[in-house]
């Protein structure tokens, strides 16, 4: 039982929460049920499960509660029955309506759940497929119809997760912002308390920090050469040593004991004994250094040069690299969803970048003051910025140029982290302060941390409730409530992995990776039917009207008997090229007329067909 | 909650929550690539040739009770019983002079009865007691098979076939004649024009139904009830074999001398179903699996193919640098496995999925193959996957007869196409593939 406690309690969202309220999984929000009742209307009774709430008189009845009005629900749909079968059928009825207590069916999926795997409003909304068959598109209604019910038992499924996370609600009249470090460490249960803690750490200054995807293991690289890699939850040291260089970022390869290091010169991979496995001599003057697990690339930034390196760490290629321009990188960082790689500039612009294209796939006029900081969330669906001028924009990544909120800081952000529950970190010159709710509207923060010297770097823990800082001289681990995902996969990552568990991720992580080919802006397109835009229709229109021949050069064949002289060669070459000239320009006519750009004229079969004469001497007329 | 305790089972923690799984269309397309390119590594389809005939082997039959026997009649007369798991003869005999025209096992799986040449029809009881242990007594042992019975027939048999719900059977040669086992005259003679009859089928389902192929390029149904035969398609080209589809029973497929392979419905014989195309020479034999869903063919092109029947082309083309000319393929009884007898006096044993893995699976296994089945079907149509599924080897010579026939059709079409711009419009008519091929229907 106390095994249990502690371990609920270490991927837990709050020790303020209290204790799993078994009322609140029972009822429902009056706002849904309404909702699952209209889409429900349709279905049998069967699948309608209602909540058991005990009468007064002790006899279990479903009702449903909807706020401020109860709705008995079962009692009006047997009256209802009662006056149709008056007295006849009422043994049955009672067999029903016991057999539908005791066995109440399915639980309904709620909408929210519903909504998280939503993959598009499929053939009905989504664009026209014309020219195809019936048949064929009943094959797509079908399919159409095995996706909704993947959907609804992956809706399902969440059911069954085992944790839950929530942050610390303030009673009326107080503020969670007042809570400090002290009060969450002292209400919460002993393995909740080890992970607050502080690491002195004087003389290698600044500290940049990375948490590995599991949040079991973190990697410190102090600008005068400290580098160490441990597991921060056990306190157990993995690697440590001075590389006598100055490191200027730091990033986890794809497994907790391999890091890349962007130093003094050039980027080098170390392993956990800590030897130099690689230097990537290529990578010059490197600031900012991610890695994409699925990818299995790591991308380098220098921010003076403008240029964006690709390495794939399974070939030990690189892939391409991207000079990024608009002036000097303030920062970087790459968006989970889509693996589109971000860079922030001194001009304001965010740009984004995929390896197949030189060019930017999209830029973005974030403020008209240098971008001073910027991060994704988790899901990728939010871009948080900040500029020098102390403002703070939440962007929709995939709506680009959609300003979702706006904010005024007392000074400009530093540093922007955002946790995979959508907390965004803000890390100020010698403060941090947490805001929650990406979707709603920031006011105040939820919690605030003073610090005792400048800033470095902010970063959530993923799997924890934890943040963790670095200043000049010290780093701090943060306790958060409800910052982390409760609920891991795993299939995709697994904090309390073992060896050979690891061991087989990478097999299978290899297998499955993604080619670099497949970044694009929009994930879902990798499989999809090219319709054309309409853009594109027109610009192949427009390509239609201004024809320009494509010039040949045709070799004739040799030829005996002085048939071959310059002349006759001349000749026939001209002959060639009027053939490709007709064909080409009839071609472009048939596909003039099937733009609808030109008019078919009647061709000589037409004119037979037009003059059939009634009569054999209209002919005459 | 999340660690392994001694003796626990591992618990896998899942959160279905799209968030946690990003790229999830990229990754399924990997794997479902990944899915293709192993298929195509595990495709080992050959499985064995079971050697010991001195001639072609020209006829193989099946045991409905027994799925590891397998008889084959070859072009010396002699007949042997394998057993294909062991991969040895289990008994032979010298069953007729000149060729085993026509191999059939009994309904009851007791008896094999053989037709050939020499104007016989001899049953044999399959559980013979000779065992074989070297070539000498083997050799012996042949003269001291004898058969259970002996029908001498007027003039020599082509080919035998039993019905599969009683002890009737059909024999072909100059006509079609009705035999009863317990009879030494035919019961009834079938005859509709005047040629030899090659093959002779009774349909598994409807199985008072039967159908003849002769040499004067016209195949002709029966019903045995009728004492009559009821339709009669002449096709352009001779028919060499012929199969009913054991799950659809209006359903045929004949292989023709034209290298085609065609399937009719019997009630609609004025156009095929489906042309199958894919044989440079002339198909000579082909059989149904017991699904009914595909069939397998040989042909004089040294190839055995496999075609769905929906589909205009083979699904697979297994060859090998010895496997000469294929005179009949077998579908096993399981539909696993496909048997080929060529004029090398081979019999070859081939997987019918080439890349399936033989002996039990475990369920993780098969979960695992469920899953890749899956990924190539959703992402079968994308250009890569599709290149790498379709892709088959074959020799060079295959190749370019491919090719030559790719040109010489195109060819016909682009000249029919010409003389029909060139002449008064709707006087040319379009020809229809699933007609062309046929002359006439007569009733």
């Amino acid at each position: 039982r106390k095994k249990h406690c502690s371990q609920t309690e270490e991927n837990m969202s709050s020790p303020m929460k209290n204790a799993k309220d078994d009322s609140a999984v029972r009822k429902y929000n009056a706002g849904d049920m309404k909702s699952i009742r209209k889409k429900h209307c349709s279905q049998t009774e069967e699948n309608m499960s209602i909540p058991e709430v005990k009468a007064e008189d002790g006899s279990a009845v479903r009702t449903y509660d909807t706020g401020d009005m109860k709705f008995d629900r079962n009692n009006k749909w047997t009256k209802k029955k009662d006056q149709q079968h008056e007295g006849r059928n009422s043994g049955i009825d009672a067999f029903r309506k016991e057999k539908e207590e005791k066995f109440p069916g399915r639980k309904p999926v709620s909408t929210e759940a519903l909504k998280k795997f939503y993959y598009g409003p499929g053939m009905k909304k989504g664009p026209k497929l014309t020219g195809i068959g019936m048949s064929r598109r009943n094959k797509f209604v079908q399919k159409e119809k095995l996706v909704e019910e993947g959907r609804r038992e992956a809706a399902r499924a969440e059911m069954l997760l085992t944790e839950q996370s929530g942050c610390v609600e303030a009673a009326e009249g107080f503020s969670t912002m007042n809570l400090t470090q002290r009060d969450i460490v002292e209400s919460s249960d002993i393995t909740s308390k080890c992970k607050s803690f502080e690491l002195k750490l004087d003389h290698f200054g600044p500290y940049k920090l990375k948490y590995f995807r599991d949040g079991r293991h973190l990697a410190l690289a102090g600008k005068m050469g400290h580098l160490s890699n441990f597991n921060w939850v056990t306190k157990k040291l993995t690697t440590e040593i001075n590389i006598m260089q100055q490191l200027y970022d730091v990033c986890y390869l794809q497994d907790h004991r391999t890091l890349a290091v962007a130093q003094n010169d050039w980027v080098s991979i170390y392993d956990e004994a800590g030897v130099e496995l690689h230097a990537v001599k290529d990578f010059y003057n490197i600031n900012y250094l991610d890695y994409m697990p699925y990818h299995f690339l790591c991308v380098a930034l220098s921010s003076c040069k403008g240029m964006l390196h690709y390495l794939d760490v399974t070939l030990g290629q690189e892939v391409t690299n991207i000079t990024t321009g608009n002036g000097r990188a303030s920062g970087m960082c790459h968006n989970p969803y889509n693996g589109v790689i971000c860079t922030s500039h001194v001009n304001g612009t965010v740009n984004m970048w995929t390896p197949n294209c030189k060019a930017a796939v999209a830029s973005m006029l974030a403020h008209k003051a240098p971008v001073s900081a910027m991060a994704y969330d988790p899901s990728g669906r939010y871009l948080v910025t900040s500029s020098c001028r102390r403002e703070l924009h939440i962007w929709d990544a995939r709506n680009l140029g959609t300003q979702l909120h706006s904010l005024k800081t007392q000074q400009p952000a530093r540093q922007i982290s955002v946790s995979q529950r959508g907390l965004i970190a803000l890390g100020f010159d010698r403060d941090v302060q947490i805001y929650r709710g990406i979707h709603g509207s920031v006011v105040e923060p939820y919690m605030k941390q003073s610090l005792g010297n400048l800033l470095s770097q902010v970063q959530f823990c993923p799997y924890e409730d934890v943040l963790g800082v670095t200043t000049r001289d010290t780093f701090i681990s943060l306790i958060i409530p409800g910052a982390g995902e409760a609920n891991f996969d795993a299939a995709e990552v697994n904090p309390y992995s073992s060896k050979s568990n690891r061991r087989e991720a990478l097999i299978k992580g290899l297998l499955a990776k993604v080619p670099a080919e497949l970044i694009t802006l929009d994930p879902y397109t990798v499989a999809q039917v090219d319709i054309p835009t309409l853009e594109e229709k027109l610009e192949a229109q427009r390509k239609l009207v201004y024809v320009n021949v494509p010039r040949i050069n045709p070799k004739p064949k040799y030829r005996m008997k002085g048939k071959s002289g310059s002349a006759q060669t001349a000749k026939r070459k001209m002959i060639r090229k009027e053939m490709h000239k007709t064909r080409y320009l009839d071609k472009v006519k048939k596909d003039r007329i099937a733009a609808g750009l030109e008019e078919k004229k009647p061709s000589s079969n037409d004119k037979y067909k037009e003059k059939i004469y009634e009569n054999v001497l209209d002919r005459f007329k | 909650d999340y660690v392994r305790e001694c003796g626990q089972v591992q618990k896998v923690q899942h959160n279905p929550d799209p968030k946690l799984h990003p790229f999830e269309r990229a990754r399924e397309y990997t794997r479902a690539l990944n899915a293709t390119k192993l298929d195509k590594v595990f495709a080992k389809p050959f499985i064995g040739a079971l050697s010991g005939h001195i001639d072609s082997i020209w006829k193989l039959a099946n045991v409905p009770t027994r799925l590891s026997t397998l008889i084959s009649g070859s072009c010396d007369g002699e007949l042997r019983v394998w057993d294909i798991p062991q991969r040895r003869v289990t008994w032979k005999a010298q069953a007729h002079r000149g060729f085993v025209r026509g191999v059939v096992v009994e309904r009851s799986g007791k008896n094999v009865i053989t037709c050939g040449d020499d104007q016989t029809i001899k049953v044999w009881s399959l559980d013979q007691s000779t065992i074989m242990e070297d070539d000498d007594e083997q050799d012996e042992s042949k003269e001291n098979v004898k058969p259970l019975h002996e029908f001498l027939g007027k003039a020599g048999f082509l080919d035998i076939d039993c019905q599969w719900d009683s002890d009737l059977l059909v024999t072909s040669g100059m006509q079609v004649d009705l035999w009863d086992m317990n009879r030494s005259e035919p019961l009834h003679s079938f005859s509709w024009g005047a040629d030899t009859i090659n093959t002779v089928k009774f349909n598994r389902v409807e199985t008072n139904v039967l159908s003849s192929t002769a040499s004067d390029r016209n195949i002709v149904l029966y019903d045995i009830r009728s004492k009559t035969p009821i339709r009669k398609l002449v096709m352009k080209m001779c028919t060499n074999s012929l199969c009913w589809n054991p799950m659809e029973a209006f359903n045929f497929t004949i292989a023709c001398e034209d290298c085609n392979l065609y399937t009719f419905d019997m009630r609609k014989l004025q156009q095929a179903m489906n042309v199958h195309k894919d044989h440079v020479r002339a198909a000579m034999s082909v059989d149904y699996s017991p699904t009914g869903r595909e069939f397998v063919s040989g042909s004089y092109d040294q190839t055995v193919r496999i075609f769905r029947v929906s589909e205009g082309h083979s699904r697979e083309v297994y060859h090998t640098k010895r496997m000469q000319r294929v005179f009949c393929v077998k579908f096993s009884a399981d539909s696993k496995f496909v048997f080929s007898g060529s004029d090398d006096t081979n019999v070859r044993v081939w997987k019918s999925q080439s890349s399936a893995r033989l002996g039990t699976l475990l369920p993780r296994q098969k979960q695992q193959l469920r899953y890749r089945k899956q990924l190539k079907k959703k992402y079968v149509h994308m250009p890569e996957i599709r290149r790498i599924e379709r892709h088959r080897h074959v020799p060079k010579s295959i190749y370019k007869a491919t090719e030559l026939r790719h040109i010489m059709s195109s060819a016909a079409e682009r000249k029919e196409s010409r003389r029909r711009k060139h002449s008064k419009p709707g006087s040319r008519k379009f020809k229809v593939e699933r007609k062309s091929h046929i002359v006439q229907e007569d009733e």
